[in-house]
């Protein structure tokens, strides 16, 4: 039947098999981590001994390589359902597509985001980075990266049918990363001085809010034209 | 009751094919012939929903499948020539999935017995991708047999079966029609499936001059 309790346990059946491939798949979601964790290392060490210029350029370090670090594995998203022949499978199947892209949406996010989220705070603390800025930088990461993972999902979405789209990808993504990325920087450095981070965070929130809403169903649409055109 | 009204459909700048219908009742099966490259699996991406006609409609009980999505797809099942399976997951793990996407519940023991009779037995925990294309093609085809699904619509569905796949496969088929199921397939191959319950529609007859609707 199309109620409610069907559709949970089929987004719970897919974020089921997507972590399933996650366990089986490790070096999709593990490149992305190791590329971050090298670049935030090599900064402070790159950089010797000034700890006030470390300090005050860390917030840029952190999300730049945040960032670039959520572009690694972007491509290869959609890839595998989308030449296996399982993402058919998902449009015609009973229930309504948008519960499969929710899904994978969340799915994405619990690989490539989260992750960024629980390290980057540890690896902030070798940029000198006071204690009391990281409650502020733990919750501009928990807004920022699902916003991250909705940008680039779509991209990735729009892009299917192109081969190589690696390029064309890239170029989508950096434009529509901006906001979130002056809005996170503006929260770090804004907590760094003693100022409230309030409003930057709030910016965050509503871009949050806006990009999980609305993604699931522009998502469904850009995979339709993909696959309709496959 | 499924059937087709006069679809026409050009990709690229070439017509595949115009003015294309058919009626299929309960019981009965459509055969599409063609040529390679004559539109066959363009066709049965129009008529499973993926993508949509230029001209024309499809029916399902009466009522055109882009108003009533619901309805046709929880009685569609389709397997194309993409099998479905995800190559990194094993036999179990794919079949799992389907049954929760279709809200089937089958029991250990049915799914073991099945699995015995398509030769699949120990092969289970083995990923898709490292099994060979006939063993594939019988991993999707177990779909058929769980499902309750009316309208079948496969591509192909013969390609790297062995003969005894085949049998096993054309046994199944048989079955669907006799309990009243629906079934649109293409085959480069000859299935044997009695005359009374099959039309069968050739696709170079519904294609029309090329040069003359090139732009």
């Amino acid at each position: 039947m199309s109620d409610s309790t069907s559709f949970t346990k089929i987004f719970l059946a897919q974020i089921k098999r997507d972590l399933l491939l996650g366990v089986v798949k490790r070096n999709e979601w593990l490149n992305p981590i190791v590329f971050l964790v090298l670049v935030q290392t090599l900064f402070p060490l790159a950089l010797g001994g000034s700890p006030d210029l470390l300090e005050n350029i860390a917030p840029a370090i952190i999300w730049v390589s945040a960032l670039l670090a959520t572009l690694v594995s972007l491509e290869s998203l959609f890839r595998d359902d989308f030449e296996d022949g399982s993402m058919e499978q998902m449009l015609i199947s009973a229930s309504p597509f948008y519960v499969f892209t929710f899904a994978k949406i969340i799915c994405h996010w619990l690989l490539s985001g989260l992750p960024l989220v629980l390290i980057c705070p540890l690896l902030a603390m070798s940029f000198g980075i006071k204690p009391d800025v990281l409650p502020v930088m733990l919750l501009s990461l928990l807004l920022a990266t699902p916003v991250l993972c909705c940008i680039s999902a779509l991209a990735s979405a729009l892009t299917l049918n192109a081969r190589r789209g690696g390029v064309l990808l890239s170029l989508i993504v950096l434009p529509l990363y901006v906001p979130v990325l002056v809005f996170a920087t503006g929260a770090l450095s804004q907590a760094a001085i003693g100022v409230s981070p309030a409003g930057a965070l709030y910016m965050l929130a509503a871009l949050f809010i806006f990009a999980l809403s609305a993604t699931p169903f522009v998502l469904s649409a850009a995979l339709k034209l993909s696959l309709s055109d496959a | 009751m499924f059937e087709a009204i006069d679809i026409c459909y050009q990709r690229g700048g070439r017509r595949l094919f115009a003015g294309l219908s058919f009626k299929l009742g309960q019981g009965q099966a459509l055969y599409i012939k063609g040529e390679n490259g004559a539109g066959k699996s363009s066709l049965l991406k129009l008529l499973t929903g993926v993508s949509q006609a230029d001209q024309g409609d499809v029916l399902w009980q009466g009522k055109s499948i882009r108003h009533d999505e619901y309805a046709f797809h929880s009685n569609l099942l389709f397997i194309g020539h993409k099998s479905g399976l995800n190559i990194h997951l094993n036999a179990l793990e794919n079949l799992a999935w389907y049954q929760r996407i279709d809200n089937l519940e089958i029991e250990q023991e049915h799914c073991k017995d099945i699995f015995k009779a398509l030769g699949l037995y120990g092969f289970e925990d083995i990923p898709v991708g490292k099994l060979s294309a006939g063993q594939q093609r019988r991993i999707a085809l177990c779909r058929l047999l769980f499902s309750k699904k009316r309208l079948w619509v496969l591509d192909e569905p013969l390609v790297s079966l062995d003969q005894s796949g085949v049998q096993l496969f054309q046994s199944i088929l048989q079955n669907h029609l006799m309990q009243g199921g629906m079934l649109v397939f293409t085959s480069h191959q000859e299935l044997m499936i009695e005359d009374a319950s099959l039309q069968s529609i050739d696709l170079g007859d519904y294609k029309t001059d090329s040069s003359e609707t090139r732009e």
